[in-house]
């Protein structure tokens, strides 16, 4: 009888074969799929390539190379999160800011490679990491933060860092020098049919290998590893056993960044490096982190090399040279091609549905913390603020002139679509950011209506609709779409969920933001404003007042959101999905809901967004790109994502700070800042500005010192043995200290 | 409704041959009970040996592998468990599910509506919202039957846990049950609360609800229960009245070890 059988007889039933063991983390119902799916891919490949065995020889070489480089992140990403307990977005800000570092030391000072690049996989990588470590996420570690507070909080970086490099250089694209020489090292098979190897696939498969020799070493067989694993689970265990907690944790991190300057400065010369969409490249290696369900370091490997050659072999796919027997066969466009890592990545998350997450699982830390009560205002309040406000709305367009009126129409546009994002993340608790691809979407619909084209690839010619009816209907047009989304949120929630959205925002970009056939006779110079009953809206003053309007109905639309009824039921889903289900609440009905509503919202603001810039900009790095999602997320979450005065002062932030300094993206920084500091603001800005006022306070008893009442409680409770009613609750002090909270 | 008493209308839960495993651990294994209305029924083992899965299967939250949940005799088999809850079927939990973010009062407003949807589209598109007088008066009874009529307007993720069970109670009250599972209702609970507990759950079950309890208090567990059942590794090992139970050998074993005389 085996051990485990002695304690517990249930767990002999449990599979213990190699085949458990080696592919534990592949769900058992995943596995013959996986194997039939690999089979049908490879045959397909075989019969195309119809002989060309050096054209398959070819693109597996280049497969591995470019698969080595996603190998490289996607392990970076899994170290650091099995290491940090922290879902690394900020990988990419690291890796950009380490290749243009890289770029520097080579361009402009003329360091050589070798030492540039010690320099920045061995310095500056790991420097940034430790500060990470040390500035942000050492105080959220110990106030035990939940996944989602993290989480922002690396948004927080990498939104820094991303703005600190489009400061600093701007939009334009570097070409920086291959790291390897590009020269042939050796070739595979001889004469005609012979297959070239590069020294640059040699090294990067090399540092592949070697990189992920040395981590299964150190995590598996040193006391370094047990006590970094020790640390992610249960970081206060660890301490009682003499671990010193933050010096394993600040190597964690520095390992992590240093993974990730290393897949930076050997992806740059391959992809170019260009801020945004160097780091949106770079993103789409979460792909390889994902199919390892995030934990094992020899899946992220095989993924990585996997996605690597699956993605180069799919070249012979859209080859025209098809045996005539097979010509029924369908041909790979190239877009698809382009995108196999992200398609993958939204396959493997629909597919998965949980993630392997270390630590602390759940999004109750950043939804709960940062939302305020259900309180209600007196009417009295309601009356005179609202009246306020309405006085604001009238006089404001009066004031302002010129430019001002624009950067003001721009700042209510902005304010609209991020209301989406209170919406469906601030009352419901789920995280989207796929805010930029409705907001997209709804532009595209609209653009495409008054260009009196139908919004689909063929662009059949219409008549013109008017701009009000093609806003209307772009935004209806996103409900179903929202609804398929929501969809995803019925079992996810957190990262994965977060990650879903992601991925459907990588999508939309690239098959439809940057697809000639849906831009088919396109003309997007002019998506104009609208008329109301004959009165033109084309000058800004009166747009502004069309704005003003719109934003008015849809703060209503929003209020309702959070009130009566509806309100208390997205509000219980949101603290406790179990217990909503167990009151009889349908969270399939009240998701899809949310995300139809928070759809309908965006696109709406994204058509408010293209008509005042009288231009629909969907370029990969323009306004509606999925990393400026990741910006607008990060904005409204700084200010608290529970307020509807939230969504206004981020788009404020967000436009005016631009204008104001003069600089593109200069807000990023301003938002970075604070989101690293999110963990001291529980409510973001606003919502610890109205703790303030209120005179409450957000200081939080330790865990030692709750630990001290409550048994001081229990003491006093046996001894004592209290009446029944009032009597049995603690002081307001000790239930202060028991709650953390004071009321 | 003028009182939640007044619909205390208990139906028989039949629970027959349930089977959940996890990733081929089987950690419930053909197990049966009948909980009858009117009564406490419980369902007690060592730690780890089932239970809650057991009430996760039958709510439907952990759907079983196999087997049939009948409430009042009709299968509740593939519902998800919102519509369990629906159909008669309150429960609370052993890790608090408290609406955290919500008062004490509006976790049973939400308990009371959260059922219908007739408000919803209106409260959307509207420019005011106003309570259902309906609804508050049956909120303010739940409370009051429980006896936290005082913690009514306090933030429910502000309490202590032993209250938080009772506003737990109260909310699984409020939707008008046949029968309310209980998983560890006075855990974390002080002497005099659990007396409390002991008196609301005796009032309930003589007013007709049907009461399936899991509870590592043994004494609270014998002095309510007319029929006990006992779980040990997910197989039912015992079953029948209090005093038959705790003479039982294999359940001293399954407590006490296998060494333990019996």
């Amino acid at each position: 009888m085996s051990v485990e059988s002695a304690i517990d007889p249930r767990l002999s039933s449990a599979g213990s074969g190699w085949v458990d063991q080696v592919f534990g983390w592949v769900p058992k119902r995943l596995r013959n799929l996986g194997v039939i799916a690999a089979l049908v891919f490879i045959a397909w490949v075989l019969f195309a390539a119809n002989g060309r065995w050096t054209l398959v020889g070819q693109q597996v070489v280049a497969g591995l190379n470019t698969g080595s480089i996603a190998a490289l992140a996607g392990l970076g990403l899994v170290v650091a999160y099995r290491a940090t307990g922290v879902f690394n977005f900020a990988f990419a800000g690291i890796a950009t800011i380490s290749a243009f570092v890289m770029y520097e030391l080579t361009f402009y000072h003329s360091v050589p490679r070798v030492i540039a690049m010690a320099i920045v996989v061995l310095g500056v990588g790991p420097l940034m990491g430790a500060l990470m470590d040390l500035v942000v996420f050492r105080s959220l570690e110990r106030r035990s933060a939940g996944t989602a507070e993290k989480l922002v909080a690396n948004l927080g970086v990498l939104i820094l860092l991303l703005g600190i490099g489009a400061v600093v250089y701007g939009e334009q694209s570097y070409q920086p020098n291959p790291i390897f020489s590009q020269s042939q090292a050796f070739q595979i098979g001889s004469g005609n049919g012979a297959v070239p190897v590069s020294w640059a696939v040699v090294g990067d498969v090399l540092v592949i290998v070697a990189a992920a020799s040395i981590l299964i070493a150190v995590f598996r067989y040193t006391p370094l590893g047990r006590q970094v694993r020790a640390v992610v689970d249960r970081r206060g265990l660890a301490e009682l056993c003499v671990v010193n907690a933050n010096r394993i944790s600040m190597l964690s991190w520095a390992i992590g960044a240093s993974f990730a300057a290393l897949a930076g400065t050997l992806d740059a010369p391959q992809l170019g490096l260009q801020n945004g969409l160097f780091a949106i490249q770079i993103l789409q290696t979460i792909s390889v982190a994902v199919i390892a369900r995030l934990r094992n370091i020899g899946a992220a490997i095989a993924a990585g090399l996997g996605l690597g050659v699956v993605q180069s072999l799919t070249s012979i796919l859209h080859s025209p040279h098809y045996p005539s027997w097979l010509t029924w066969l369908p041909h790979v466009r190239d877009d698809i091609q382009v995108q196999i890592p992200i398609l993958a990545l939204l396959a493997f998350l629909l597919i998965y549905r949980t993630l392997d997450e270390a630590g602390t699982a759940g999004t109750g830390g950043l939804v709960t913390a940062a939302f305020g009560r259900n309180t209600r205002r007196s009417p009295a309040a309601s009356f005179w603020g609202g009246l306020v406000i309405l006085v604001g709305l009238v006089v404001i367009p009066l004031v302002l002139h010129g430019s001002n009126l624009q950067t003001a129409g721009e700042v209510v546009a902005f304010a609209v679509t991020f209301l989406s994002i209170v919406a469906v993340t601030g009352y419901s608790g789920h995280i989207s950011l796929a805010t930029s691809a409705f907001a997209g979407l709804g532009g595209y619909v609209t653009e495409r209506l008054i260009q009196g084209r139908l919004p689909i690839p063929v662009g059949t010619a219409v008549g013109h609709v008017p701009v009000i009816v093609a806003m209307l209907i772009g935004g209806l047009l996103m409900v179903p779409v929202g609804i398929v989304i929501g969809y995803s949120a019925l079992r996810r929630k957190g990262l994965i969920l977060g990650l879903v959205t992601l991925a459907f925002a990588v999508i939309v970009n690239a098959f439809v933001f940057q697809s000639q056939s849906w831009f088919k006779n396109n003309n997007t110079s002019g998506v104009a404003r609208p008329h109301f009953f004959g009165l033109s809206l084309q000058s800004d003053r009166r747009f502004l007042y069309f704005e003003l309007v719109i934003l008015a109905l849809v703060l209503l639309l929003v209020r309702n959101l959070r009130s009566g009824v509806l309100g208390r039921i997205l509000g219980a889903m949101r603290d406790s999905e179990k217990g909503a289900v167990s009151v009889g609440i349908s969270l399939r009905r009240y998701k899809l809901l949310i995300f139809g509503a928070s759809s309908f919202i965006a696109a709406i603001g994204g058509s408010l967004i293209a008509q005042q810039q009288g231009t629909l900009n969907l370029q990969p790095s323009g306004p509606l790109s999925p990393l400026a999602g990741l910006y607008w997320f990060g904005a409204v979450v700084v200010f608290g994502l529970s307020y509807r005065t939230s969504a206004i002062a981020a788009a404020t932030l967000f436009v005016a700070f631009d204008v104001l300094v003069g600089k593109d993206q200069a807000s990023l920084i301003i938002i970075g800042i604070i989101a690293l500091f999110i963990g001291y603001l529980p409510g973001g800005l606003i919502g610890s500005l109205l703790r303030w006022f209120r005179g409450d306070s957000t200081d939080e008893a330790s865990p030692m010192q709750r630990s001290l009442v409550a048994y001081a409680l229990v003491q006093q409770r046996v001894e004592s043995a209290p009446p029944v009613g009032d009597g049995l609750e603690p002081s307001a002090f000790a239930e202060r200290l028991l709650t953390g909270s004071r009321r | 409704m003028t009182s939640p008493a007044a619909t205390l209308n208990g139906a028989k839960l039949e629970v027959h041959n349930l089977t959940k495993s996890f990733d081929g651990f089987v950690a419930v294994r053909d197990a049966s009970l009948i909980a009858e209305p009117g009564r406490v029924t419980s369902l007690i083992g060592p730690n780890g040996a089932g239970k809650t899965t057991m009430f996760h299967a039958i709510s439907g939250i952990a759907p079983p592998d196999r087997g049939t949940v009948l409430l009042g005799g009709r299968d509740l088999g593939g519902m998800t468990p919102d519509k369990r809850a629906r159909a008669g079927m309150a429960r609370t939990f052993q890790i608090l599910e408290l609406f955290g973010g919500l008062s004490v009062f509006e976790n049973l407003q939400v308990a009371v509506e959260g059922r219908s949807t007739n408000r919803i589209w209106r409260d959307l598109f509207s420019l005011r919202h106003k309570d259902d007088p309906q609804v508050r008066a049956r909120v303010e009874q739940a409370l009051e039957l429980v006896g936290i009529t005082h913690l009514a307007h306090r933030p429910a993720g502000s309490l202590p846990t032993g209250l938080s069970r009772l506003v737990e109670l109260a909310r699984a009250l409020c939707t008008e049950p046949q029968v309310l599972l209980l998983d560890e209702p006075a855990s974390g609970l002080s002497g005099a609360e659990t007396d409390r507990l002991h008196e609301v759950l005796s009032s309930l079950a003589d007013l007709g609800l049907t009461i399936l309890l899991v509870e590592h208090d043994i004494d609270l567990v014998m002095a309510l229960s007319k029929h006990i059942y006992v779980l040990d590794f997910g197989t039912m090992i015992a079953q029948g009245a209090p005093a038959d139970v705790r003479a039982d050998a294999a359940v001293r074993a399954a407590y006490l070890g296998t060494e333990a005389e019996v």
